[in-house]
């Protein structure tokens, strides 16, 4: 969990950097939802974060949620059956915060966290 | 941490498989130097002394450990020394057992490899990119067949009308049926496997039924896939029945809801269409098997005890966790975090003694684990359809180097302590003379694309409801009707696949002609 961990304390310190170079208190990392539907920004954000490939996710993605869940069920053999077709693990599950304006996405597990410059998120109040 | 450091360990953190690694220190690893690094056959050096050292012979030291370590079949390996094989991916493929089963197909056709950041590549669950058909190739080599088996509501194809049972005729003005350059398939594998939202292709289809030509230009986007579609009673409402097309995470209420439909409209039987559900979270299926079966059948019973090689008896040798068998999950687990129904919450049951499990060779993994997993607490499991694809093994997906591995890591038994069915389950009816698999009540039939997956007169769901009132399968009309799949004519021209999922190492798959319907 070395490498977990480190991501841990990397978000952390650059999100806590962000916070010690504004002038007035702010806000804490709250969780948020997509002002308009920005699915392909969203993408593009956890496939940074994760280092991978593009991503599918649903045109509203965070629009109702500040959550969303990812698998790997629909990746398939030649066969078209799941190669991951007897999972013994949980799925990734991803969350949408806001801090100071800037939105971000954050793996719930890892705590690794991506910033999303160009995406409009408001607090979610749900 | 440097930048590629800091890849790696996301890449890590993203991985189950190689949680366990991080955990090992694989950072560490990293700052030795290039290694000589001697052969002797059959001693082996751990895996953590290779992992993550990229060099080729590092890497094809750290796969040979590893697989000593956790291959489910570790003791029939040959042992090779690393040098001698060229590539880190030809060295992987000799990685496995070459046993073949009574049957004579390889015992393992499940050892594979990704380029990782391909594998990371997830998906919202429950979302792809595509049009919204799903399709049974049926021949992917010339002349191929392909058939719509099912549409997904509000997608590119069911706005353009298309239904299952439409044929796929061309692609992109390409033959699909007849190409035979790899220039042609390449342009179908392209248009029918889309890797993005955009993608604009042409199609011509033919309906089974009408011969109708259809032609269609349908833009590729993100897919919102219903897992579980068709709840509805049948047969005077005595009869429950769904479609359930895959255990994926935004399965789990979709499941609880129609349980709890067919519960509150107090059904005696039940028909579930697995027909191409090939699997996903065992947890999952754990649950569907509870909401069959109910307390008094499974209270305190195994549905799948997982079993990994004689080096690991007692823990889990990628998570490190003690082993403990898959009770029949009576909770719900919350896959995805449903905020309308919380963890913990009681899952319905219909408390039966028997079911229906409609099948073909899609039927995979998790959904054969759900008939297994029933058969061991002895409850009667009528199939109908053809026969399962045969994979009562998993494994967790590992990176070393970027490249993520798949090879067999454990295998599940029932409450019984049976698990071999690597050449599936099949009606007792079947006839098929390629492979050996569990014979099981119910009847052999061809998948029917000439109706609507639900609607009673669709051959495996009107063999199911006529089964359950005079017990005897209808007379084949067809030997593909007995043996429950259509054959397929293989030829060497190049294959349709989907080259989103293509892997490293080459399958060797037998492709045995109930993989073929």
């Amino acid at each position: 969990m070395k490498s977990t961990f480190g991501i841990c304390i990397l978000s952390s310190t650059l999100l806590l950097g962000c916070t010690a170079s504004a002038d007035k208190p702010t806000p804490k990392l709250q969780h948020a939802l997509l002002q308009e539907p920005q699915s392909e920004l969203i993408a593009q954000g956890i496939a940074r974060l994760m280092r991978s490939n593009n991503i599918a996710v649903a045109k509203d993605v965070f629009m109702q949620r500040s959550l969303m869940v990812v698998d790997n069920v629909t990746k398939t053999d030649e066969l078209g059956n799941p190669i991951m077709g007897r999972q013994l693990n949980m799925p990734d599950r991803f969350e949408l915060l806001i801090k100071n304006d800037l939105c971000f996405v954050r793996h719930l597990d890892s705590k690794a966290t991506e910033p999303l410059p160009n995406v409009k998120c408001k607090v979610n109040n749900k | 941490m440097n930048k590629s450091q800091y890849k790696l360990a996301v890449v890590s953190a993203l991985s189950l498989g190689v949680l366990s690694g991080c955990g090992s220190g694989s950072s560490d690893s990293n700052s030795s130097g290039p290694t000589v690094i001697n052969w002797t056959q059959g001693e082996f050096q751990s895996s953590r002394n290779f992992q993550q050292q990229c060099q080729a012979l590092n890497e094809k030291h750290w796969l040979r450990s590893w697989s000593n370590e956790t291959y489910l079949w570790y003791d029939e390996i040959v042992d090779r020394d690393p040098a001698l094989t060229d590539s880190v991916a030809d060295y992987f493929k000799l990685l496995k057992t070459e046993e073949i089963t009574n049957s004579g197909a390889n015992k393992d056709n499940f050892h594979s490899s990704l380029p990782t950041p391909q594998w990371q590549a997830q998906s919202q669950s429950g979302i792809t990119f595509g049009y919204g058909f799903k399709t049974k190739l049926i021949s992917p080599t010339a002349p191929r067949q392909a058939v719509i088996s099912y549409t997904e509501p509000n997608s590119p194809a069911s706005r353009a009308n298309l239904t299952r049972g439409f044929e796929i005729i061309e692609v992109d003005g390409v033959d699909f049926v007849n190409a035979s350059t790899q220039e042609d398939v390449d342009t179908i594998n392209a248009g029918l496997f889309p890797k993005e939202s955009g993608k604009v292709t042409s199609f011509a289809f033919k309906s089974v039924t009408t011969s109708e030509i259809r032609e269609v230009t349908l833009t590729a986007q993100s897919i919102a896939t219903q897992p579980v579609t068709n709840v509805k009673t049948l047969a005077d409402g005595s009869v429950g029945y769904f479609q359930f097309n895959s255990h994926n995470a935004v399965a789990e209420k979709p499941l609880y809801d129609a349980f709890n439909t067919l519960k509150n409209n107090n059904i005696t039987d039940l028909i579930i269409d697995i027909r191409y559900n090939g699997g996903g979270f065992l947890q999952m299926a754990s649950q569907v098997a509870y909401m069959i079966a109910g307390d008094a059948n499974t209270n305190n019973k195994i549905f799948e005890r997982t079993i990994f090689n004689d080096k690991h008896p007692v823990f889990n040798p990628v998570t490190g966790e003690r082993l403990e068998p898959v009770l029949f999950t009576d909770e719900f687990v919350g896959f995805a975090e449903n905020p309308s129904l919380n963890p913990g919450t009681k899952l319905p049951t219909l408390n039966l003694e028997r079911v229906y499990l409609l099948t073909t060779s899609s039927t995979c993994s998790a959904s054969e684990a759900i008939i297994n997993g029933l058969r061991g607490v002895d409850i009667e499991v009528i199939q109908i359809g053809a026969g399962t694809c045969g994979k009562p093994y998993g494994f967790y997906a590992t990176d070393n180097c970027d490249v993520t591995y798949f090879t067999i890591q454990f295998t599940g038994e029932n409450n019984k302590g049976f698990g071999e069915y690597a050449d599936g389950f099949a009606p007792q009816n079947t006839v098929n003379t390629e492979r050996l698999p569990v014979r099981v009540s119910g009847c052999a039939v061809a998948d029917d694309f000439t109706r609507q997956l639900g609607d009673p007169d669709e051959a495996l769901l009107a063999t199911a409801l006529n089964y359950r009132e005079t017990g005897s399968c209808p007379i084949p009309t067809s030997t593909a009707s007995l043996q429950g799949f259509a054959p397929s004519q293989q030829s060497d021209t190049p294959k349709v696949i989907d080259t989103r999922a293509i892997t490293f190492a080459e399958q060797n798959k037998v492709l045995p002609k109930a993989d073929n319907e």
